[in-house]
């Protein structure tokens, strides 16, 4: 029987011949990343596994707004000086952790990486069997590293034909969660004869949103895309990519063609089985646009959102927030002029931070708002009041409705 | 941690599916550095609503939490189980659980009992009838019994074990101190702060 990319990426990590769904396995963790939430409920170990494999990343609560938060800071570069942990992203170096992550190289193919961070899926982008795990675990995986995994049942999504001009990962994220719901207890895996026409920060999307179908991973075959970028983001060359087996077992599989998509957009309350096609809900009105997130606050949703707020304005009655998933983002934007542009269109472009997506600072939602955000989760109380309504979609369906005030079709917009 | 056999008491249901845990507790109230005092906040926004039955007083004083599929969803927060222990539950009912959750509740004690989804809409019925069934979860047969009704609890066996024996993670590793000082003495020493 064969296996599928995670079943590889385990057994290598476990030592074992072969692993398949239904075992359960104790793998070394080739990086555990500890993130600023973190200290605010410090244990404080003595000793640690291996500083080499540990990263500190603060992102959730940055520039800290709060004493409580700006305590955990201390602890965290206490921390760090104490142990010499040199993957030390504080403020200033800093982002969304799956951002980091992903410009440090720090998710390799064919390894394991884990953080308490539940969007940690993320790294499955880039062939890793990356997910979040309580923090109880993650102070384990510190402590002796490794972990243990009971192995899930895996869900192959077979990619064919190319993504039409102005559809993004999130509309095949949308689709995908819309069509077949929840895969609570199962991992997605994603290959197939599109998957060369997705970019990688397309693949990040999906595979960070994997969360929002409760996937245990969410990850990616590796190709010559993923192996550029991994190089131009100063990778070492000692990693071995997993590929699944020609008879590797599935739950199910699945095809999606990538060429017959249209923009979605997820109503309140829950991703799965709630996003539909964008003329469903076109012409809502909306108050906040949210342009941000380890999902979409990459340098590529920078640019589209500029691309078409360039010589527009956002609507009167509208906020438009700009958040860059780390501090690299926010730098490259100002240097490609994407920052000038989107702020004279009338947007506000914030710090780095995890901020807004989860409801606790620079943008929160008012009782009685409209929020089309391209974030992670529309959960109703999310972004700050549980009388706000999220609605999710597109980079580029946030900043087209932006500029309109309404739900729209951004294609509609650059026509 | 306390062991636990088996709790015997009244439950209380919301029939919702995938309650993710900005639902349970959102995360401007986690800011605090202990592990009590969340209660106040759970289900926050739903309790301000008309006929939410967590509002009711027939339901008061309930220990055992019956919700739909997927619960736990989302967020990694601890602080969730933390909520839900702290307003008095010690069992939570359902089809699914979000596997963070789900590992965040047995490390602090909280039982999260998987049963088919059949199984927990009798008990939901059986409840909503009578609010002052008593329901019993017992562990050491993994059965839950209430009202006629004998439903198989699906628990792995290193779960229940921690639960009937009251051991939360250092209390399992502590188990092989022997072990690891042994190891320590004959190996080079990992990594300690200088």
């Amino acid at each position: 029987m064969g296996m599928t990319m995670v079943e590889k990426i385990l057994a290598r990590a476990s030592g074992s011949d072969a692993v398949h769904a239904g075992d359960t396995v104790v793998a070394k963790v080739d990086m555990n990343i500890l993130i600023d939430l973190m200290f605010t409920q410090w244990p404080d170990p003595l000793k640690i596994a291996d500083a080499e494999r540990t990263a500190i990343i603060l992102d959730h609560a940055v520039p800290a707004p709060s004493v409580v938060d700006a305590n955990a800071g201390v602890l965290a570069r206490e921390f760090a000086a104490r142990f010499g942990i040199e993957r030390f992203f504080d403020v200033g170096r800093h982002g969304i952790c799956h951002q980091v992550i992903a410009e440090n190289a720090l998710a390799l193919p064919g390894q394991v990486l884990t953080c308490t961070d539940s969007h940690t899926c993320a790294g499955g982008a880039y062939n890793n069997a990356a997910r979040g795990l309580g923090p109880a675990e993650i102070i384990s995986i510190l402590c002796t590293g490794q972990t243990w995994y009971s192995v899930a049942p895996t869900i192959r999504y077979e990619l064919t034909g190319a993504p039409p001009p102005g559809i993004s990962g999130k509309d095949v994220f949308l689709h995908l969660a819309g069509t077949w719901g929840d895969a609570t207890n199962h991992t997605l895996e994603f290959g197939g004869p599109g998957l060369a026409s997705l970019p990688m920060n397309d693949r990040r999307t999906i595979a960070t949103q994997g969360a929002e179908v409760s996937a245990d991973f969410s990850v990616f075959e590796f190709d010559e895309h993923c192996a550029a970028y991994l190089a131009e983001h100063g990778a070492p060359d000692s990693f071995t990519p997993a590929d699944p087996d020609p008879d590797a077992v599935y739950a199910a599989t699945r095809t999606i063609d990538l060429g017959a998509l249209v923009p979605y957009v997820a109503r309140p309350g829950k991703v799965s089985e709630n996003a539909v096609p964008i003329p469903e809900i076109e012409e809502r009105a909306v108050q906040q646009c949210f342009i941000g997130s380890c999902a979409n606050g990459q340098l590529e949703d920078l640019r589209i959102a500029a691309d078409i707020l360039d010589g527009r304005q956002v609507a009167r009655g509208v906020r438009l927030i700009v958040t860059p998933a780390s501090q690299q983002v926010y730098r490259d934007a100002v240097r490609l002029g994407y920052v000038q542009t989107l702020a004279d269109a009338g947007a506000v472009v914030t710090n780095s931070t995890c901020g807004a997506c989860f409801g606790y600072h620079m943008g929160v939602l008012g009782a009685g708002e409209v929020c089309l955000t391209s974030s992670t989760r529309n959960f109703r109380g999310r972004m700050g009041s549980p009388d706000a309504e999220i609605y999710m979609a597109s980079t580029a369906t946030v900043a087209g409705s932006a500029v309109t005030g309404r739900i729209t079709d951004p294609r509609k917009v650059l026509a | 941690m306390k062991p636990i056999t088996s709790i015997t008491g009244r439950a209380v249901a919301i029939r919702r599916t995938n309650i993710d845990t900005d639902q349970i507790i959102a995360a401007r109230h986690c800011l605090r550095t202990t592990r009590t005092g969340f209660a106040e906040h759970l289900f926050a926004a739903w309790r301000a609503e008309p006929g939410f039955p967590l509002a009711d007083p027939a339901h008061a004083g309930a220990t055992i939490l019956l919700a739909g599929a997927d619960f736990g969803s989302g967020s990694s927060r601890e602080h969730a189980v933390w909520a839900l222990q702290d307003h008095g539950f010690a069992v939570v009912i359902a089809s699914r659980f979000g596997d963070i959750f789900a590992d965040n509740a047995v490390r602090s004690g909280l039982v999260a009992a998987v049963l088919a989804d059949d199984e927990v809409s009798s008990l939901m019925d059986a409840v909503e009838a009578d609010p002052a069934l008593p329901i019993a979860v017992d562990l050491v047969d993994l059965t839950v019994r209430a009202a006629g009704i004998e439903a198989p609890i699906r628990m792995d066996a290193d779960t229940r074990q921690r639960f009937l024996d009251g051991l939360d993670g250092i209390d399992v590793t502590l188990q092989h101190e022997a072990a690891i000082r042994a190891y320590e003495l004959t190996h080079v020493p990992i990594a300690r702060a200088s």
